[in-house]
């Protein structure tokens, strides 16, 4: 699965050039400091936000081009996404947030609960999975959004500042978590975060934004 | 001088202006208010007299009626909302002072209905007044009722000349355009009637009925009459009848098939003078059925708690009675006869107390309240044995609600009562199907109208 | 003495109005109050009319089902209750709400989330042109046009479902029933109903609907699970004033419906009734004394009007929050 992203992304005013290459396998860390567009970069990639100009595909298939008018809508790109501030479904337990993405692919409630299950395990968290978003720790949260994201087993993986909201201690035992989880996994991921550190420990390429 | 002299015209224009506008301030709008019942009528009479220029020189003053029913139209008169009121029922409370009741105009309450599916499809039902009783008081409730139906049997009465009973022997016979009766008695008939008198009447379907003989018997008696079609004739000495002869077979009334279906009685709404009048027949009439004193509402006149199962509907005002009947199939109302008959409403032919069905009409309805007697305040009673047999028994009188006293408003409106009286209802009820006033009763609401206004 | 100077005093933060400041703040406080004392003033007007009823009937002048005058002469054969027209008014607003609210939700779904923007604008101006619609409007229509469609749903539905107790209909008359009145009412509030519902639906988080999205959600997963929910409460809002229009429906309801002054549930059955057209029928023909107790049955329809509007209120204000 390869990623290329060339143009301009941004919002209203705002816009910045971009030209990223992200190769199956790589994680690619974009750092700078906050208002940089690290996160629109994000949210452009993931179907939200669209581009200004230039060219956004992914393998062959390209997801975005102003001047075609191509786009094809987020919930076609299927990406794994964990936001900056989470954005779990606070009505749903945590492995109903987990199973949501894969409910939409008209899996079974049945299996997809299943499959939710199994990821709630391989991040910790098979004995909260009944507990809501708002009665969990935070560091649990984060785990239970990483989840939500990788159950999907989604060619792109985009992380904004996965560890942001997250006190030391349980950092340290995600940025433990984070590598094994991504190990078997064969897609692309794109990792934004402003913590020399994770990227430090987790990225294969660095992109910085003044 | 040319400012001075402006300022002058524009004064004089002023003044002449403000003259116009002062003339026009002694015209005036008079509105009523009150009975449903009549509102046909003072629709008709109001405009008349609106467009009158004999009783309403200039046409300056304007009289206008709003049809919300008596109840509506007595509190609204007493409290001064209506400046003369309408209504087919007197006071029982909250009489305003110096009232006068002022008998404007009569009409049959017609029993309205809408049965699709009998056959034949346009013949007129007949009902019992006392089937009447028994359907508003929700005692009979489908169409195929056995009272129903053995009212609309055809009945035949054969040719028959010559009638023989108790030694008194009659017989008929038509030659050319005649008939000539002989009655002939034995010696021992003779003696035992020789008080007693001979009669012989006449009826005529859907007309009066009418005496041929009415004597003592001394000797063979003969006696010819002009020929009749669809008549027969009643023979009776002193009360024991002989028989009935009929020159041609004679068939009277027609068979309808009723369909089964539910009927639903239509009733009021609002507090309703119709329904007064209405209710008093049937109290007066049946009071074993309609127990209860009358009332302007339905329910409290009602026997018992009236049906909530939705075979009694109630609309507003006779219009709204008419129109839900027009728009529904199974119902049955009573409305005076004009709101029917603009919406082609049919209306039943009721038996009165002699035992005749007849249709409701101006001349059925007048025949009725010639047997009617009016109190010194102006309120007709209605005679409920009363056995003219062309007369439609349910009737009601609409009186004017006016008063004694002096204002510019009442002397509009006694102008108005007036031209209502003496010229509009003589000349256009009969065709709008009202009644106008007549005898005993028209001599009152004249001596009544002279109260008005301070007697000025 | 000197202890007292050395802890600090609290500094005065004098903050001074300009003229124009404080007159507009007059005029805007002066019209606040005035509408609150219109409504105490309405309602002291009617409990000082109506109060002879309540203390002759007491409890029974809102649960009694029968409505006779007696003698007009003696007010003490009188018995007047509004018990059938209340459960009347009850009914029929329920009724309208069942109807309305799954209309509305969809008219609102599909203005904010389905429509292009041309129909958008069309649609939310007939929605405003339809509550402009008065009620005597809808009352002819309702009877002339809604009618003898109603009366033909009824009789299949009759059919069917005569054995729940609230759809049989032993007489077999139809027409001018409560459903009649109930579906008309429906109409009438669906403008109001879903312009609370855009309203809400137009504010549910769009950082979650965009999670919603990416994570492969489609539209319709995206307002199951993020759109409804987060409206839920303000919906049950924009319901609950709908019910209090239904509630005090007069015309529409007069003009449509059999009153019959019993306490029955048959909603298909030609018979039923509403506390706001019992006053419209009996107003202009009333004695002293039922004008009372017309009165009375306004100060009972007008505190459960504000009730409804009032616990409407509150939840509107508490929309947003997943209840």
């Amino acid at each position: 699965m390869s990623l290329v992203l060339q143009g301009q992304v941004g919002r209203g005013e705002f816009s910045r050039e971009i030209d990223a290459i992200v190769q199956q396998g790589e994680i690619l860390a974009i750092v700078g400091a906050n208002g940089s567009g690290k996160s629109t970069v994000l949210q452009t990639i993931a179907g939200i936000a669209a581009l200004k100009s230039g060219r956004l595909s992914c393998d062959n298939e390209v997801w975005d081009e102003p001047i075609t008018k191509i786009f094809t809508p987020a919930q076609d790109r299927h990406c794994g996404v964990v936001f900056q501030d989470l954005r779990l479904f606070p009505h749903l337990s945590l492995i109903a947030n987990v199973a949501y993405g894969l409910r939409s692919t008209e899996m079974s409630k049945q299996e997809a609960h299943a499959r939710a299950a199994e990821e709630l395990t391989l991040v910790g968290l098979d004995e909260l999975a009944d507990r809501k978003p708002g009665q969990v720790s935070g560091g649990e949260r984060q785990r239970a959004a990483l989840a939500r994201a990788l159950v999907l087993r989604p060619p792109v993986l985009l992380l904004d500042e996965p560890f942001a909201s997250v006190d030391v201690s349980s950092r340290k035992g995600l940025r433990d978590l984070l590598p094994s989880l991504v190990q078997g996994y064969q897609g692309s991921v794109v990792l934004v975060s402003h913590d020399p550190e994770d990227v430090q420990t987790l990225a294969t390429n660095i992109l910085t934004f003044g | 001088m040319t400012f001075r002299r402006k300022i002058s015209v524009v004064a004089a224009l002023a003044i002449a202006t403000t003259a116009a506008v002062s003339t026009q301030a002694n015209a005036a709008a008079v509105g009523g208010g009150g009975a449903s019942f009549m509102a046909n009528m003072m629709d008709i009479c109001a405009s008349g007299f609106n467009k009158n220029e004999l009783v309403n020189p200039g046409k300056a003053d304007t009289i206008t009626y709003a049809s919300v029913g008596s109840s509506s139209g007595k509190t609204g008169f007493a409290n001064g909302t209506y400046k003369f009121g309408g209504s087919e029922s007197a006071y029982t409370s909250g009489a305003p002072a110096n009232l006068v009741y002022v008998p404007l105009i009569g009409g049959s309450i017609a029993i309205g209905y809408r049965v699709d599916g009998m056959s034949p499809a346009n013949a007129q039902v007949r009902l019992t007044s006392e089937t009447v009783a028994k359907i508003f008081a929700g005692q009979i409730t489908k169409w195929n009722d056995p009272a129903i139906v053995a009212s609309n049997k055809a009945s035949t009465v054969k040719k028959k000349l010559t009638a023989t009973k108790l030694g008194v022997t009659v017989t008929a016979k038509k030659v050319a355009a005649n008939v000539t009766f002989t009655v002939k008695m034995t010696a021992a008939a003779k003696t035992k009637y020789k008080n007693a008198k001979v009669t012989i009447s006449a009826a005529t379907l859907g007309g009066a009925t009418k005496s041929i003989i009415n004597s003592r018997y001394t000797k063979p008696m003969t006696k010819t009459t002009s020929y009749v079609a669809n008549t027969t004739y009643q023979v009776n000495v002193g009360k024991n009848p002989i028989g009935v002869l009929a020159v041609a077979t004679v068939t009277d009334g027609v068979t309808i098939t009723m369909p089964d279906l539910a009927i639903r009685v239509v009733h009021r709404s609002d507090g309703s003078g119709t329904t007064n009048n209405f209710i008093n027949f049937l109290n007066k009439s049946f009071p074993t059925i309609w127990t209860k004193a009358t009332s302007d509402t339905f329910s409290t006149g009602f026997p018992g708690t009236v049906p909530t199962d939705g075979s009694f509907q109630s609309a507003k005002g006779n219009e709204g009675l008419a129109s839900y009947v027009r728009d529904n199939n199974g119902s049955i109302t009573y409305a005076e006869l004009s709101f029917l008959e603009e919406r082609s409403v049919k209306a039943a032919a009721v038996s009165n107390p002699s035992g005749t069905y007849v249709s409701p009409s101006p001349s059925t309805s007048a025949s009725w309240l010639e047997g009617a007697e009016v109190s010194a305040e102006g309120l007709v009673t209605q005679n409920y044995a009363y056995t003219a047999s062309d007369a439609y028994p349910i009737n009601a009188v609409s009186y004017g609600l006016a008063s004694s006293a002096a204002s510019a408003d009442m002397s509009i409106s006694k102008r108005f009562f007036s031209y209502f009286l003496n010229t509009c209802a003589p000349k256009s009820a009969p065709g709008a199907g009202y009644t106008p006033l007549v005898g005993k009763i028209l001599e009152k609401a004249v001596s009544q109208l002279a109260k008005l206004n301070g007697g000025a | 003495m000197i202890q007292d100077d050395l802890v600090p005093q609290h500094r005065k933060l004098v903050s001074s109005y300009t003229l124009v400041d404080r007159i507009f703040r007059r005029v805007i406080t002066t019209g606040g109050l005035f509408s609150l004392v219109i409504l105490g003033l309405i309602g002291a007007f009617l409990l000082y009319r109506g109060f002879e009823i309540f203390s002759d009937f007491g409890f029974s002048f809102i649960t009694g089902e029968v409505w006779n005058i007696g003698d007009p002469m003696d007010t003490s054969t009188a018995v007047l209750g509004i018990g059938a027209m209340l459960m009347g008014s009850v009914i029929t607003s329920v009724i309208a709400i069942l109807i309305a609210v799954p209309c509305a939700i969809a008219v609102a779904l599909f203005i904010e989330f389905y429509s292009p923007r041309k129909v958008r604008l069309i649609l939310t101006a007939v929605l405003d042109l339809v509550a402009a619609i008065p009620s005597v409007i809808f009352g002819i229509w309702g009877y002339a046009v809604l009618l003898p469609i109603i009366e033909d749903w009824s009789v299949p539905l009759e059919r069917w479902l005569d054995f729940i107790p609230i759809f049989s209909v032993p007489s077999g008359i139809f027409g001018r029933s409560p459903f009649l009145a109930g579906v008309l009412l429906a109409l009438m509030v669906i403008p109001i109903v879903t312009s609370v519902a855009r309203e809400v639906y137009s504010q549910a988080p769009r950082d979650l609907i965009d999670a919603s999205y990416a994570l492969g959600g489609t539209r319709w997963g995206a307002i199951r699970n993020v759109v409804i929910p987060f409206g839920r409460s303000g919906l049950v809002g924009g319901a609950m004033l709908g019910l209090g229009r239904a509630l005090g429906e007069t015309v529409a309801v007069y003009l449509t419906l059999n009153l019959v002054f019993d306490i029955n549930f048959r909603i298909l059955g030609s018979a039923g009734g509403n506390v706001a057209s019992l006053i419209a029928t009996k107003f202009g023909e009333a004695t002293e004394y039922e004008l009372k107790a017309l009165m009375a049955a306004g100060l009972v329809l007008f505190l459960v009007t504000l009730l409804v509007n009032f616990m409407a209120s509150i939840v509107v204000n508490r929309s947003g929050k997943i209840i």
